[in-house]
């Protein structure tokens, strides 16, 4: 095993990590025997309580360079170990359709946690310096972020 | 013995602590054995209860599931100004309030449909200051004794280049 990969699953197994997956926030595929959940991948689920969308998206997280590098996710097609179909990505809100954006592309998601969108905005360094990711940061930031979207907090009806 | 597991975090802590203890133990004696600092004024509230637990009733006592969640801090409640656009929300809640239900009555107070309410999220200290996340006790924000914060309902990130 590489550093990368013990650095992630000191992560995966701090108690932060931990109690998102004891509250169903969200959870591992632990089938090792899958080509797309064999290292520098991961599948990982977060659960979605926006009406009208699946009830979890899992993502294929590529840990390639972790964590000096940021992760890339990619929503993904469980069944078919394949990228998640575009009529099946979270949509719905101005907010959601930003980051999950496949006209943009579909090999990342538009946040300046992902390995694919940091690489493509040289920018973004200056513009989001208190938000990008930094070497030593932790995949549990990204997961929260993603939690954050796919459940919004609203109180009508 | 039979032991509950339990999570545990507070004021001051820099992580969240996750360990296991016989269940005939006292909230006080785990606090001692977890070196929670400022033990004796310390309030210990579990899962999302907003009233604070007697430190003196056993593991077995507080409550009866497997897994307890358990967050100290000196202060019993805390003084929120929540700041919106011009206005100000005012309320006192406990501690051990999650970010989320803030945030839901912060959305109610200032009358915000949903389809607004999907971009804003809450921030601790300055329009600038750190994301309250969902499931963040608002007490990890404040420091006693000043038991209040100012909080502001803001846009969430809108990522552009």
């Amino acid at each position: 095993m590489n550093l990368n990969e013990q650095i992630l699953i000191e992560h995966i197994n701090s108690p932060e990590f931990q109690k998102g997956i004891s509250e169903g926030r969200w959870g591992l595929n632990n089938d090792d025997t899958r080509a797309d959940n064999i290292w520098p991948n991961r599948l990982i689920w977060i659960n979605c309580n926006i009406p009208d969308l699946l009830d979890k998206y899992f993502f294929k997280f590529d840990f390639t360079g972790y964590n000096s590098d940021a992760a890339n996710a990619i929503p993904w097609d469980i069944t078919n170990g394949n990228t998640l179909p575009v009529e099946n990505w979270p949509k719905g809100s101005q907010i959601l359709e930003k980051v999950f954006r496949p006209s943009w592309r579909k090999d990342g998601l538009y946040v300046p946690f992902d390995r694919v969108a940091i690489k493509t905005h040289s920018d973004w360094p200056t513009k989001y310096s208190n938000k990008i990711w930094k070497p030593g940061d932790n995949v549990i930031e990204y997961i929260n972020y993603l939690h954050g979207l796919l459940n919004p907090v609203i109180y009508e009806g | 013995m039979k032991s509950k597991k339990f999570y545990l975090d507070g004021e001051n802590f820099d992580s969240l602590k996750e360990g296991s203890l016989e269940i005939a133990k006292t909230v006080n004696q785990l606090l001692e054995e977890f070196n929670t600092s400022e033990a004796e004024s310390t309030y210990v509230f579990i899962n999302d209860e907003e009233s604070h637990v007697d430190k003196n009733k056993t593991l077995e006592e507080i409550n009866h599931d497997e897994k307890v969640d358990i967050f100290c801090h000196r202060c019993k409640k805390i003084d929120i100004k929540v700041f919106y656009q011009n206005r100000t929300y005012d309320l006192i809640v406990s501690s051990n309030l999650k970010g989320k239900i803030i945030l839901k009555k912060a959305l109610k107070e200032f009358e915000i449909p949903n389809s607004e309410s999907v971009k804003l999220k809450l921030v601790a200290n300055s329009a600038n200051g750190p994301t309250i996340l969902d499931n963040d006790r608002i007490g990890k924000f404040v420091s006693y004794p000043d038991c209040s914060i100012n909080i502001y309902l803001v846009s969430k990130d809108n990522w552009q280049g």
